[in-house]
């Protein structure tokens, strides 16, 4: 695996008495899109937050890039990018002059950089109007043009694709490629399952505050074993038959059928008919990202 | 880093209507403050009774009377500079690429340029008004008896002796994140406790450590302007002595303001 550009070491939160992050220990690759889920208030804008030494950790320590971050040491934030949460603009300036205010903070951002992000995030027409005056969604897509302006290394997106159509969700996902493709490391948080499955290659879900899972997303997927529906002429039979198969976690009676859990398809089909038993029907539930994160964070 | 930061708080600034609503306020009430002045002495004019000052009361006077406009404004813009940032949300962007402290020097620095800003504008407008007065009532525009560089150590005092209120107004919106109740305590304080515990105990030697009396202080000042000097009151500090508190409260101020803006968690 290659460099880490985001590490977290035991870093917890806590406000008055309540955990809002507790120890977690999370680290995203170079190269990669990481994603970050967790239902809300699991912790996941707090744990950026003090990424970007925006907020003090109570314990534990946080690296980008491989240097250390606290709100006292923030050098290394000069290669990051991020969009936090809402995306913060000067309301009463347009687009372009937001950009024109951060660029005075980013050496080498000029004129051109600003017309390129501008259009990169498909606001070039809209570059001159107010940002206040913006839908939800053309809010969002400056906010994805400051973090883009700096020509960041890690990027840190905290659900980029809120308030866009799915016309603009497409888009962003392409535009996560496009960048991981030129180098860029990228950090994904988002409530959108299906567009994290599509994009990431590694994630780690955090629940109340704890990470309840981690690592490539085919991988965890692959840990969830899914279910097998069997229609057999006799249910209790086939059920006696299939607690005898290794690996088979749970089975249950579910509509006249049998839901087999925690084996694969081919060794209970395989398992069935050595026993005599010829199912009339066989189906596999697949799990997608959904499942799993229900899963673990329930 | 600092200088960056400086140019966006400027911008920031001045891109609302307010600053400039503020401006012109002022120029009004200096106009309007030396309209009232010269019509009353209008007949002691005439007769001679009262020799038609120069270009240099006209100016000194309207530096006296800034802060009567200019404390409120100064705390208004103060907590703007600090409130619209945790309202807006902006200060992750400048919290990512420098430090707080730095942030929070350039808000106090653009405080500062500004009360520097409104100082100029205030002798410009008086200027103006006095040439202008003046030019209608004797044909003739008369510049003489104006100390220059009195009048430019004049902005840099008068800027130096309203640093605390910036300072306070900063400290009051990091304590409350809030432009609207941080403006609310420092209009409040300046407005009302400081003119209430200095009419009600004007004798009391506290009083003339109050940011209010140090600015009474250094106005006495302004008649080096027209290169004369006034005995300042013994309840008063004398007016270098006045510059130098008012300083060292900024400062402390500010100090107390970054040392809780590092504590201080942002967003999240």
């Amino acid at each position: 695996m290659s460099t880490i550009v985001l590490e977290t070491m035991q870093l917890s939160k806590t406000y008055g008495r309540r955990p809002v992050v507790d120890a977690i220990d999370i680290a995203a690759y170079e190269g990669e899109v990481f994603g970050f889920l967790g239902p809300n208030g699991a912790g996941k804008t707090t744990t950026l937050g003090m990424a970007l030494g925006l907020i003090h950790p109570t314990a534990g320590a946080v690296q980008v890039l491989g240097e250390w971050v606290t709100p006292g040491r923030t050098r290394v934030l000069r290669q990051v990018g991020a969009l936090l949460g809402a995306p913060a603009l000067v309301p009463h300036l347009s687009a372009r002059e937001n950009l024109d205010l951060m660029a005075r903070l980013s050496p080498g951002v000029d004129r051109r950089r600003i017309a390129d992000v501008l259009d990169q995030v498909g606001l070039f027409e809209a570059a001159n109007r107010k940002a206040g005056a913006f839908s939800t969604g053309m809010k969002q897509r400056v906010g994805l043009a400051l973090a883009l302006l700096n020509r960041p290394r890690f990027l840190i997106l905290d659900e980029p694709t809120n308030g866009l159509d799915p016309a603009g969700m497409r888009e962003i996902r392409q535009l996560i490629r496009a960048l991981v493709a030129e180098g860029t490391s990228v950090l994904l948080s988002s409530h959108l399952l299906n567009e994290v499955q599509q994009v990431c290659d590694r994630i780690a879900v955090l629940n109340r505050g704890k990470v309840v899972a981690q690592g490539r997303v085919d991988d965890l997927l692959r840990g969830q074993n899914p279910g097998v529906r069997l229609r057999v002429p006799a249910l209790e039979p086939a059920a006696d038959v299939l607690r005898a198969l290794p690996g088979v976690g749970s089975i249950t009676i579910e509509d006249g059928q049998l839901v087999v859990n925690g084996a694969d398809h081919r060794a209970v089909l395989q398992h069935l008919l050595t026993h005599g038993i010829v199912p009339t029907e066989l189906s596999t539930s697949t799990v997608d990202l959904e499942t799993l994160f229900l899963s673990v964070t329930a | 880093m600092l200088l960056s930061l400086v140019s966006i708080e400027w911008i920031r600034l001045s891109r609302r209507w307010l600053p400039w609503a503020a401006l012109l306020l002022c120029a009004v009430f200096s106009g309007l403050s030396l309209h009232n002045f010269y019509v009353l002495s209008a007949a002691d004019f005439a007769s001679g009774a009262v020799r038609l000052p120069g270009l240099s009361f006209d100016l000194a006077t309207a530096l006296d009377q800034t802060l009567v406009l200019g404390a409120p404004f100064i705390v208004v813009f103060g907590a703007i500079l600090i409130g619209d940032d945790f309202a807006q949300r902006t200060n992750q962007h400048w919290l990512i690429r420098a430090s707080r402290t730095t942030s929070l020097l350039a808000k106090f620095a653009t405080l500062a340029l500004l009360i520097l800003a409104w100082n100029s504008f205030t002798v410009l407008a008086s200027g103006a008004f006095g040439l202008g007065y003046k030019f209608w009532l004797t044909g003739a525009i008369n510049l003489a008896g104006v100390n220059w560089l009195q009048l430019l150590w004049a902005l840099v005092y008068m800027t130096i002796v309203c640093l605390p209120y910036g300072a306070l107004a900063l400290l009051l919106a990091l304590l409350t994140r809030s432009t609207f109740i941080g403006a609310a305590i420092g209009f409040g304080y300046a407005l009302v406790v400081e003119n209430l515990v200095g009419a009600v105990f004007a004798r009391v030697d506290l009083v003339s450590w109050l940011p209010r009396s140090l600015y009474l202080s250094a106005t006495y000042m302004l008649n080096h302007i027209g290169d004369r000097t006034v005995e300042v009151p013994a309840v008063l500090h004398e007016p270098i002595t006045a510059c130098l508190v008012a300083l060292a409260y900024a400062i402390v101020l500010l100090g107390l303001a970054i040392l809780w803006y590092r504590r201080q968690d942002v967003g999240g």
